[in-house]
């Protein structure tokens, strides 16, 4: 009786050493799977973050300006007022033709 | 035969077989266990192992404001196995279609006996992807990283550019290499039969740490500015070259430098060595006119003169040891502000003569003449042309002060410049702010760092108070203006010394100042070296891109108008 304890025992030790081996084996593959689509989705956001600093890139934006007719900051007159005294400073031209 | 008929004989025999074939075995397991132990060893871990190396994404370089200048890509590069790869007929124009090329030419050049044709290059991930998700064997796709320039041109000479192993050749890319590159990881993992990654038996596991962030001076606004208004300057007098340098005077900051030729370092096959050259740093040119501040301040600084002290200037024509100096126009008796404002050579001659060789010569080290400034160093930075006293001739004592016999770099030159604006106080010329991790917590701090004090803050504000005068309507660079600001600053027409002599046709036209004078914000230099055409005066043609640029900046740094009337705005009776 003793030795079928033990042997059943031991086949349940080595049923269960098989079950947890197979999960930790899951586990690693769920993982490396998962790392891999982390680098994917990092790779992409390096690649998105680039698109958007081309789209902001000065150049590209001079250019969408003058697609649109849009008039740029520096043509525009700016007006500073000085809350204490009620001045009102003038800058920067007004482009002919264009409302303010 | 007795014997072999025996059965003992017999038994014996088969023993002693037995025993040789076992002895056999063991010697040769003894020779492969433990005289070949090492070599098996190594075979039969190169089997089941292998060491993948990581690498580490290079740090992007970021101006002040945090914008992009210079970022890594991950790219991948496609490649068919010609040899296993299935029904060409039907597949290759799936392929050319995910890639956008001709289904024709793709077919053209494939060669089924050929293996790993390069296909595609520098291919985004997700073009990858759709490749992927056609599950084709002979597909093979390797990952590259690709360092990519934003802004393409912009700012390039400092930005510099990498080579294909990500080392940094030139610019910023080369000076902050140990920064930017980062330490690649390292990976053990252990492969089955079909070299696929066991992974639960992975081994050493070590990250990459990813390059660090740079950040620069620069403001990609007003590198923007530069760059549109040297662009239309270049269009204007197909100059052999020009430069505009902004930099804050009081800190020592850059805040633009652009040069022309120039180049796009995502375009590494269109870039020639000529356009590569950051000239700001590495050619030195007679600075002309503009090296009379110079001059100016060391006999200020030294109770010679004042500017109210009268000067004869022998109406345009004035002979010194044997040699004829001319004004550009006959002037008569001016005093120190007015030679200035009209830039006479013959006046600032006199003066040169009063301060003296020794005086003179220690004035213009002090100004940072004759010693590179060391922004990027190790980058070809020039020293300039400065000699000492005991190498000039007997006219040199009239020729340096008005910047004939030196040489600087555009940088010496605006570096010396705002040194009058910083009053007095010479600043090292700063491009690397800060550098920090990937996640933004700062590493290095770079602080702005004072060289010495030149002159004293007194004799700097008169400098200046003469250098407003040079703008005004009276003065060489009156078309520098800018509307509501005070400008500080000086014109240069440099003849260039061709063949021995100082040529007639050959000029570099330069203008430098800065703004608003009574509190400099910003200091900027345009140099136009060989314009073409008829205008080739500092005044006419590097002054008015000077006002052009420094109207945008004005606008851009939000700076306040200085010399505006601020009367109340009358508010109508109802």
């Amino acid at each position: 009786m003793t030795w079928i304890l033990i042997g059943l025992a031991m086949a349940g030790l080595g049923l269960g050493y098989i079950l947890y081996k197979n999960h930790i084996i899951q586990v690693a593959q769920e993982n490396t799977r998962l790392e891999l689509e982390l680098k994917n989705v990092v790779n992409r956001n390096i690649q998105l973050r680039y698109d958007i600093d081309k789209l902001k890139a000065p150049q590209e934006l001079q250019r969408k300006i003058q697609s649109m007719g849009l008039v740029k900051i520096t043509e525009l007159k700016v007006y500073t007022m000085d809350n204490l005294s009620g001045t009102r400073i003038a800058r920067g031209p007004l482009p002919e033709g264009k409302l303010r | 035969m007795n014997f072999l008929a025996d059965f003992r004989g017999r038994a014996l025999l088969v023993t002693v077989g037995l025993s040789f074939g076992f002895t056999l075995v063991s010697l040769r397991l003894v020779q492969l266990q433990l005289i070949n132990h090492d070599k098996y060893e190594e075979m039969a871990i190169e089997n089941h192992w292998k060491r993948i190396e990581m690498p580490a994404v290079r740090g992007s370089i970021l101006d002040s404001s945090g914008n992009v200048l210079a970022c890594t890509r991950v790219l991948q590069e496609v490649r068919i196995d010609g040899k296993v790869f299935p029904d060409p007929s039907v597949n290759l124009p799936k392929i050319a279609q995910i890639l956008n090329l001709s289904a024709d030419d793709l077919a053209k050049n494939f060669d089924p006996e050929k293996r790993y044709q390069l296909i595609a290059n520098d291919i985004p991930n997700d073009v990858a992807s759709q490749l992927k998700d056609l599950k084709l064997s002979g597909l093979v796709f390797n990952e590259k990283q690709v360092r990519s320039y934003p802004n393409n041109a912009h700012a390039s000479h400092l930005i510099g550019f990498v080579d294909g192993e990500q080392t940094g050749l030139a610019g910023v890319e080369k000076a902050m290499n140990k920064d930017l590159h980062g330490t690649p990881g390292e990976r053990w993992i252990e492969k089955d039969a079909r070299r696929r990654e066991i992974a639960a038996y992975r081994g050493k596991d070590q990250p990459p740490r990813d390059g660090y962030n740079v950040s620069l001076t620069i403001d990609l606004t007003i590198q923007h500015i530069v760059e549109d208004e040297l662009d239309k300057l270049v269009t204007k007098y197909q100059p052999s070259a020009a430069f505009v340098i902004a930099m804050r005077p009081k800190t020592g900051e850059i805040l633009a430098l652009a040069n022309r030729p120039t180049f796009d370092p995502n375009r590494r096959d269109e870039m020639t060595v000529s356009s590569m050259r950051n000239r700001c740093l590495t050619d030195m040119f007679e600075p002309g006119s503009i090296f009379k501040i110079v001059t100016m301040a060391g006999a200020i600084n030294e109770h010679l003169v004042t500017l109210d002290t009268p000067i004869f200037c022998e109406n345009g024509k004035y002979f010194y040891a044997g040699r004829w100096l001319h004004d550009h126009e006959a002037l008569g008796t001016l005093n120190v502000e007015q030679i200035l404002a009209h830039s006479s050579n013959i006046g600032f001659a006199k003066l040169g003569e009063a301060l003296g060789e020794d005086r003179l010569y220690q004035y213009a080290v002090d100004f940072g003449f004759g010693q590179p400034t060391g922004v990027l160093p190790g980058q070809g930075e020039s020293f300039g042309l400065l000699r000492p006293p005991s190498r000039w001739s007997k006219v040199s004592i009239t020729r340096i002060p008005m910047g004939q016999e030196v040489a600087a770099t555009p940088l010496q030159m605006i570096n010396a410049l705002c040194a009058i604006a910083n009053r007095g106080r010479l600043m090292a010329p700063q491009l690397i702010k800060q550098v920090s991790d990937s996640d933004g917590r700062v590493v290095k701090v770079y602080h702005p760092r004072v060289i010495r004090q030149i002159i004293t803050p007194e004799t700097a504000s008169l400098v200046s108070k003469a250098l407003v005068s040079v703008v005004s309507e009276e003065g060489t660079g009156k078309n520098a203006a800018i509307k509501d600001l005070t400008v500080a600053g000086k014109t240069g027409t440099a003849q260039k010394f061709v063949d021995g002599a100082y040529s007639h046709e050959k000029y570099t036209a330069s203008f430098m100042g800065y703004f608003p004078e009574e509190d400099p914000q910003v200091a900027i230099l345009v140099m136009v070296d060989e314009p073409q055409g008829k205008q080739f005066y500092g005044g006419e043609v590097a002054a008015p891109a000077f006002s052009e640029i420094g109207t945008q900046i004005a606008q851009c740094l939000n700076l306040q108008p200085s010399n505006v009337s601020t009367e109340p705005v009358q508010r109508a009776a109802l």
